[in-house]
């Protein structure tokens, strides 16, 4: 079953008396319980794309279907909801809340959602991250590791059935990148959920069940089916 | 919605709800900086309010307290001097007030220890006693003959040693007896301060037995507002010509002296609630402006965070919740603080602004709930105008920011310039794309300026000797009887008091290198008849120079022309005052001459008198040449028995001498005349000194003058004369007054108006300073990216510095430069106008202290800010 439907979607940028087009009238399909990789060059619009689907951003054109809600006619509140309750988000640079300790920057969305928190689970995920040490820690005080495995136990708190990855290893060393890499497939693994993620990286690409390549994506052009060339 | 999914939605907001307090907390003591800045300008906004209405009420109520006192009631309309019992009882009748009283002056008293003036007894109910501030203390109101309500004037007078129940010995003087007596003290009543009285008062019984009384005062009241002086006037003659016309009589219009209680009205004046608007407004700008400023500040440094929160789902309304739930810590903080410190600095205030304004009485600080509800309700506004747009900026700001990837900070780039890059035009580009602050900045440093420099021009443009001409000071100490001073101060005129004798003596031994004038007056009254008559009603009817000078005094006017009227229509006599004066020739002779010589040699001979003009323009009835008949000696009584050609026979009788008058003189100084004023009601002649112990009554010394030759010589002199006055008993018995003392006080008021204006200056100088550097601060942080770029691109520091000053410097001058020119045109328009009026007040513009702060404003404007920012630490 598909979870994430895309179909016509362009996005442009206007730079002064310029317009800069990353993408135009792309079609995707993700379907549930995948590993989908989006890979491509810088500036390919990957994270664009991603931030779109995650409705952190809007599209010019086309239609982004996820969980079978249509995210491109949702509102300011709608989308507040849906970030906080149906999907999570893994960044590059954590984005944790500084004054909060490690516990709390991972119930925040629960709570943000008015939901009770899950403390079982929600332990569980802090030990298969190996964070549990740290929960009553302060983001500073953690390393690069440390703080990305808080962001991702933040992202899968809510039980959401999507998780959106924007290179999260990409701040890491390889090593560090490669254990945050495996904890989050794990995690996603073990609680049935898809995982969308953009990377640079090609052997963590290898690991995905869907790889989406953005210049091949840019380049299946739905005007050349449509008109039967 | 099903009954378990609204369980639910309920159980979500009370959890959500429980979060956003939580993180709220955990924010607010993330930002100290913030926190503590926005406390201190909410308590400063609530602490402003407090202490602006709790003063400004409390001395607004001291001084119409004071303002009571001095008129003596707080009716709100009176009838001084009425001729009649019978008016209090017709005025009542009339339904024009609410209420009407009076009080009898029924005489004077005398006790073993209580001879002076100023003690009079009184006839009225208890009631108009404490309208008119002799509310009981202690016992009741005299309910029999025998006895008596003394104030506490009365009981200082005896050293404290009087009580209720004290049996005391006492004189009661009357016009047509006097009637000793021992009376029981049956209450103690307050003294009215501003009234040189001691006063007590008699029982109804008393005042029906003997009823007597040389002035009745009746007390009227009604709403505030609702009758004027004109009025009151109007309603009595009203009510006496319906009385006269019930008894078949002619009714002669009155003009009565009629007055309304200038404090009986409780409403702000228009110049009080302009004042307490002003400060108020300008607090809310001022401490708003703060606030706004250190939130902006922190909405530019944390605004990735709460876009971070965004990213998690947390809605709009969320985020202005929590910053919401900053602000009212704060403003719960900050108003309790603010409120308190305002009690602490009213109370410290007001006693000051009571002693500069002058005011006596008791200074109660007035703190009234709704000062505190009004301090509440500013600081809300204060609270709402500076978070609001922060809030909103904050809340709305995309999630995507957080990220940093989207195009919607980038500038749009309308057209590339190709000119060439210079720090100015860099700075000035710079300025105009941050018109709003830059606007914000420019405002509040040209207030400041405007401010200063109109203060500083007033106080430039105060003429001291022409304020202290205006006080009718002509010599440099002056020696007289509080009175007699205070007439001379306000350009009244009054009854002069004797110096004693002893006190002369003990002045000569200090005076020595002083150039000293003993003033000597000898006060007659004299009855016009014939050709001497027909003289004066020229000048008092048909002069008109001197009817110009009588519209300023409507008390002389009322009484002279009534007696000029009735001489020319029924031949009865005028009764006029002499006042005879005594001066070597050397202490005249520059007076000005209207007619005649002033000829040493004749003037001292003991035959000739100088008659001083009745106004400026040197109308006179006695003119150079003539004869006039002064008295040699003088009845202690007025006896006003009449012969059968209606001459006074007492007056007749009297021993006269007759003098050539040598020259008509103004005498400005000695006669009374005072500033402004272009008449004398009597006639004034001066004598030679020599002729003074041939009077058969001693002349009464009223006044000692002394001009100094150096100043050093008037310095040490008038310590000594202060320090012998002092022994001699102080201001109870004779007051001085100094040319050096007036300057001083002058001095000390332009000092005062300095205080206030430069005060004000210096608060919105703070308030402005505080947002100039936090503009400042705010700019450099949200531009940090932008200094990071150019220094990335190989600007030096040292550059990026001069285009900050340069910046600040443009800001301010035009800031500076309109400020300092409006404030000069202000203050000289203002100025101009003032001094129609006060003519000690002439336009004397100054402009050093005007650049001198501008300099100041510029150079910190140029060096603080880029020394307190580390812009040379940017990164990308």
């Amino acid at each position: 079953m598909a979870i994430i439907e895309v179909q016509g979607l362009t996005k442009s940028y206007q730079d002064g008396e310029v317009k800069n087009e990353i993408f135009r009238n792309i079609d995707l399909c993700i379907e549930d319980e995948k590993f989908a990789a989006i890979i491509g060059k810088s500036g390919s619009g990957k994270s664009t794309l991603l931030n779109i689907l995650s409705g952190l951003d809007s599209a010019d054109a086309g239609e982004v279907i996820v969980g079978g809600k249509k995210i491109h006619l949702m509102k300011d509140k709608e989308l507040s909801a849906y970030r906080s309750k149906d999907i999570g988000f893994v960044f590059q640079s954590f984005h944790l809340i500084p004054v909060l300790s490690v516990w709390e920057n991972i119930i925040l969305p629960i709570q943000f959602a008015g939901m009770s928190v899950d403390v079982k689970y929600v332990e569980e995920l802090m030990e298969m991250l190996e964070i549990t040490e740290k929960r009553n820690a302060l983001p500073a005080t953690l390393s690069g590791g440390q703080q990305q495995r808080v962001a991702i136990a933040r992202a899968l708190a809510n039980k959401p059935f999507l998780v959106f990855a924007d290179e999260p290893t990409g701040n890491l060393d390889t090593e560090t990148g490669n254990k945050v890499f495996e904890l989050l497939v794990n995690g996603i693994r073990r609680y049935h959920q898809t995982l969308v993620m953009v990377t640079h990286d090609m052997d963590i690409a290898k690991h995905a069940d869907i790889v989406v390549k953005m210049e091949e994506l840019k380049n299946m052009k739905r005007g050349y089916n449509e008109q039967g060339q | 919605m099903s009954k378990d999914s609204k369980a639910n939605w309920l159980q979500e907001r009370k959890v959500s709800g429980r979060m956003i307090k939580s993180i709220a907390s955990k924010l607010y003591h993330a930002d100290s900086r913030r926190n503590i800045t926005a406390i201190v300008a909410i308590a400063l906004s609530a602490m402003l309010v407090v202490v602006a209405f709790s003063t400004i009420m409390s001395i607004t109520t001291l001084t119409r307290r004071n303002q009571q006192m001095t008129f003596g009631s707080q009716a709100e309309g009176v009838y001084m001097y009425c001729p009649s019992v019978y008016w209090p009882e017709l005025l009542r009748e009339s339904g024009y007030f609410d209420d009407v009283t009076y009080a009898v002056y029924m005489g004077t008293y005398e006790t073993d220890m209580a001879q002076e003036g100023g003690n009079y007894f009184l006839y009225t109910d208890e009631r108009t006693a404490g309208w008119n501030f002799n509310e009981v203390t202690e016992g009741r109101w005299p309910q029999r003959d025998g006895e008596i309500v003394v104030d506490e004037r009365f009981v200082e007078n005896h050293d404290g040693n009087v009580h209720v129940g004290d049996v005391i010995p006492i004189k009661l003087i009357m016009a047509a007896q006097e009637v000793e007596q021992d009376v029981v003290v049956c209450g103690i009543c307050t003294a009215n301060d501003a009234l040189d009285e001691a006063r007590i008062y008699v029982s109804e019984e008393f005042f029906v037995r003997d009823y007597s009384g040389f002035r009745l005062e009746t007390y009227c009241r009604f709403e505030n507002g609702k009758y004027t002086d004109e009025d009151l006037a109007g309603i009595l003659n009203e009510v006496l010509s319906r009385e006269y016309e019930a008894r078949g009589l002619v009714y002669q219009k009155w003009e009565p002296l009629t007055a309304i209680n200038p404090a009986a009205g409780d409403k702000l004046s228009a110049g009080t609630m302009a004042l307490l608007s002003g400060l108020i407004t300008l607090t809310i700008i001022c401490a708003g402006l703060m606030v706004y400023t250190i939130y902006y500040i922190s909405t530019v440094k944390n605004v990735v965070q709460y876009g971070q929160l965004k990213l998690i789902g947390v809605t709009e309304k969320q985020i202005r919740s929590i910053v919401r739930c900053h602000a009212f810590r704060q403003y719960v903080t900050g108003l309790p603080i603010g409120c308190l410190t305002g009690v602490i600095f009213g109370h410290v205030l007001m006693p000051v602004m009571a002693s500069y304004s002058g005011l006596s009485g008791k200074q109660t600080l007035m703190l009234k709930p709704e000062y505190f509800l009004y301090a509440a309700a500013l600081s809300f506004i204060v609270v709402y105008i500076g978070t609001n747009k922060p809030m909103r900026i904050l809340s709305q700001t995309p999630p995507i920011h957080t990220v940093g990837f989207t195009d919607s900070r980038k500038e749009k780039i309308s057209r590339v310039h190709s000119v060439r890059f210079t720090p100015g035009r860099f700075a000035r580009k710079n300025i105009r794309k941050r018109k709003k602050k830059a606007a914000l900045v420019v405002t509040s440093v040209s207030l400041v300026m405007l401010v200063f420099v109109i203060t500083m021009n007033i106080i430039h443009s105060l003429n001291v000797e022409a304020l202290i001409a205006h006080f009718n000071l002509f010599a440099d100490i002056e020696i007289a009887a509080d009175q007699v001073l205070r007439f001379m101060d306000t350009g009244g005129t009054g009854n002069v008091e004797k110096i004693p004798g002893e006190i002369r003596a003990e002045l000569e031994k200090v005076s020595g290198d002083m150039e000293t004038i003993y003033h000597y007056n000898l006060y007659a009254f004299s009855f016009l008849y014939d050709e001497d008559a027909e003289k004066y009603c020229d000048i008092v009817l048909d002069n008109a120079d001197y009817q110009e000078g009588l519209e300023e005094d409507s008390a002389v006017r009322e009484k002279l022309i009534p007696r000029a009227m009735a001489y020319r229509e029924n031949g009865k006599p005028i009764l006029v005052q002499q006042s005879y004066r005594f001066y070597e020739y050397n202490q005249i002779s520059d007076f000005e001459v209207f007619e005649g010589e002033i000829d040493k040699e004749k003037y001292e001979s003991g035959e000739y008198v100088l008659a001083v003009a009745m106004d400026g323009y040197g109308n006179t009835c006695y003119h150079a040449g003539d004869v006039v008949r002064l008295y040699e000696e003088f009845t202690e009584k007025l006896d006003t028995t009449q012969d059968g050609n209606g001459r006074y026979i007492s007056y007749d009788s009297l021993r006269t001498k007759e003098y050539t008058v040598l020259a008509v003189v103004s005498d400005t100084y000695h006669n009374q005349m005072a500033w402004g004023d272009k008449h004398t009601s009597g006639f004034e002649y001066i004598l030679p000194i020599q002729l003074m112990d041939s009077f058969w009554e001693e002349p009464e010394l009223f006044m000692v003058t002394m001009n100094a030759p150096d100043a050093d010589t008037l310095a040490r002199v008038e310590v000594e004369v202060r320090a012998c006055l002092e022994r001699m008993g102080g201001e109870d018995i004779v007051s001085i007054r100094s040319k050096a003392t007036y300057k001083e006080g002058i001095e000390r008021l332009a000092a005062e108006i300095g205080l206030i204006g430069n005060g004000l200056a210096i608060l919105v100088g703070v308030m402005a300073l505080v947002n100039f550097l936090n503009s400042t601060v705010s700019g450099i942080a949200e531009r940090k990216e932008e200094f990071s770029t150019l220094q990335a691109i190989g600007m030096m520091k040292r550059l990026l510095i001069k285009i900050l000053r340069l910046e600040n410097l443009y800001t301010v001058l035009w800031a500076v430069i309109p400020g300092f020119l409006i404030g000069q045109l202000v203050s000289a328009a203002a100025i101009s106008k003032a001094s129609e009026i006060l003519p000690y007040f002439k336009w004397n513009g100054t402009v050093f202290p005007g650049i001198l702060l501008a300099v100041v404003i510029i150079l910190i404007a140029m060096i603080y800010p880029n020394r307190r920012t580390d812009i040379g630490n940017c990164r990308l």
